[in-house]
């Protein structure tokens, strides 16, 4: 296990493992399907999901829903990192606030938000609204959190030397506190990316008609199984795609923060 | 001159006087909400029928806390998440030690876990109660396949971050595999194991209420749906805060609990 076989040729890199999943997953689920050792109900053969797929894209569904979705996700995210982040500062420069707030935001991280989702669609309305406001919900307290964290954590040295160089409170946010929180913020705005989807996607199944979680019911409720695969798979790869951009940015700003040091 | 240290005077414990809980601005800030929340109600700010006032909220809520159905609910939420999870950290050990000590496997699969732990896997719960029917099956599914993956991605990386030194030494002990893996590995994937069944329940949890809302037969989220078909907002509102509220303290329960019971973190 201290060694680790270092293989020639395409047999070394991961690449080609990756590929060789991908294949494997596909030749099973073909196998799977086609001699129905799972019920065919749970496992269509993959020509019937491609079939299914080529529907949807060529009707325009697929697009209209995966814009949506994403659309919705970007905004969640951008709200309750517009309120969030503020918030999280003015909670990590001000102690006693924070001190007071710091159990219900504990209880807020905590809590399943997928509960409030009745609520939001009675409050918000049907349709994008409401959608919008429970991924807000679930993103912003991760977002206070990890950036009032930031806030606090910065480098006493490094605050001690902004007292002496920055004419005034609102040069030190700027020039010194931004920029010092900012990789934590990265990592928080991360775990929100996660915490968002999670909210739009139960948004949509409970409280939308539009977009690819309302898809997902829809087509179980009409049995349409490959089209049901089609909206998770593509789901699966808009939630991913959205955390990796979010994470690429999070790395971004390392490199940031470590070349101002 | 060197600086003169003034001690710290010594506070004496508090004999016969009431004693302020530590945690009592967080309260005066959850009463401050709740006075708002019926000011704009009784001034009309807000629609007490959208938004149900704090008196309907409680009397609901003493109503349900007196009949014996929502502890039953809870139990049977409670039942299926643990069984879930149980399956989870059945399989999702033993796959994540392989994909840990074998790049083959690691990177043939990895690609797929990380695709699938960014779906949230109650996305899944349609099909799979339409498959399995309602009940603790299907609500158990779902909650292994939410709780599965991070349970496996985590203790995958932390037998990864063993440090080599540790193989070594296992070298010159010369362990065999199977107590390379019994006397090395499996300890020190202790820790990483209770993150993983920490974040898995918690996931497993919201899971599982997202299935039960989605047929509502028994448990928490049979309440959900129960207080959104109900003419009364003040059912929903304290439906939803009672399952956030019971949700929030399972996780906290279970994570304090698994805490104590792991003596690294004494």
């Amino acid at each position: 296990m201290a060694r680790v076989k270092v293989r020639r040729g395409v047999l070394g890199r991961p690449g080609f493992y990756q590929v060789c999943g991908l294949v494997l997953l596909i030749a099973a689920w073909a196998l799977i399907a086609r001699y129905r050792l799972i019920r065919p109900t749970f496992v269509p053969p993959p020509d019937a999901v491609w079939r299914a797929a080529i529907r949807a894209a060529r009707s325009g569904v697929l697009a209209s829903d995966l814009l949506t979705t994403l659309r919705e996700m970007l905004a969640a995210l951008a709200l309750a990192f517009g309120a969030g982040f503020p918030l999280g500062v003015a909670l990590g420069v001000m102690r006693p606030v924070k001190r007071a707030v710091e159990p219900l935001l504990g209880l807020f991280l905590t809590a399943p938000l997928v509960a409030f989702v009745s609520v939001s669609i009675i409050w918000f309305g049907f349709g994008t609204p409401s959608v919008v406001a429970l991924g807000f919900a679930a993103g912003v307290v991760n977002i206070i959190v990890s950036t009032s964290l930031a806030v606090e954590t910065i480098d006493a040295v490094l605050l001690r030397m902004s007292r002496v160089y920055c004419r005034s409170p609102l040069a030190r946010l700027w020039k010194v506190i931004l920029p010092a929180s900012l990789p934590t913020v990265a990592t928080g705005v991360r775990f929100a990316a996660g915490r968002v989807v999670v909210g739009v996607v139960v948004g949509e199944m409970f409280g939308s008609s539009a977009g690819l979680g309302a898809r997902l019911v829809e087509t179980a409720n009409f049995f349409d199984i490959p089209s049901f695969y089609v909206a998770v798979v593509t789901l699966a790869i808009s939630a991913f795609a959205l955390t990796s951009v979010v994470a690429a940015i999070e790395a971004r700003t390392r490199w940031a923060a470590a070349r101002t040091a | 001159m060197p600086p003169t240290v003034r001690a710290a005077p010594d506070r004496l414990p508090r004999r016969g006087r009431f004693r302020v809980p530590s945690q009592w601005p967080s309260w005066a800030v959850v009463l401050l909400l709740v006075a708002l929340w019926k000011l704009a109600t009784s001034a009309r700010l807000l629609d007490p029928a959208i938004v149900s006032t704090p008196g309907d909220v409680a009397a609901a809520a003493l109503a349900a806390l007196g009949s014996s159905e929502i502890y039953l609910d809870t139990g049977i939420t409670f039942l299926a998440v643990v069984i879930g999870l149980a399956a989870g950290v059945a399989a999702g050990v033993p796959l994540g030690i392989v994909m840990a000590l074998s790049p083959a496997v690691r990177w043939s699969s990895e690609w797929l876990l990380l695709v699938t732990n960014s779906l949230p896997r109650f996305a899944l719960a349609p099909l799979i109660i339409i498959v399995l029917g309602l009940g603790v099956t299907s609500k158990g599914t779902v909650a292994f396949l939410a709780s599965v993956i991070p349970i496996t991605l985590l203790l995958m990386n932390g037998v990864r971050d063993i440090p080599v030194d540790i193989h070594r030494v296992a070298r010159s002990f010369r362990l065999s595999k199977g107590q390379v893996l019994t006397k090395i590995v499996l300890p020190a994937s202790l820790p990483h194991l209770l993150t993983g069944t920490q974040l898995g329940f918690s996931r497993a949890l919201a899971s599982v209420i997202v299935a039960e809302m989605y047929n509502p037969h028994s448990g928490l989220g049979r309440w959900i749906a129960i207080g959104q078909v109900s003419l009364d907002a003040s059912h929903l509102v304290f439906a939803s805060v009672l399952v956030a509220g019971i949700g929030a303290a399972f996780v906290h329960g279970f994570n304090t609990v698994g805490r104590r019971l792991t003596p690294w973190h004494a």
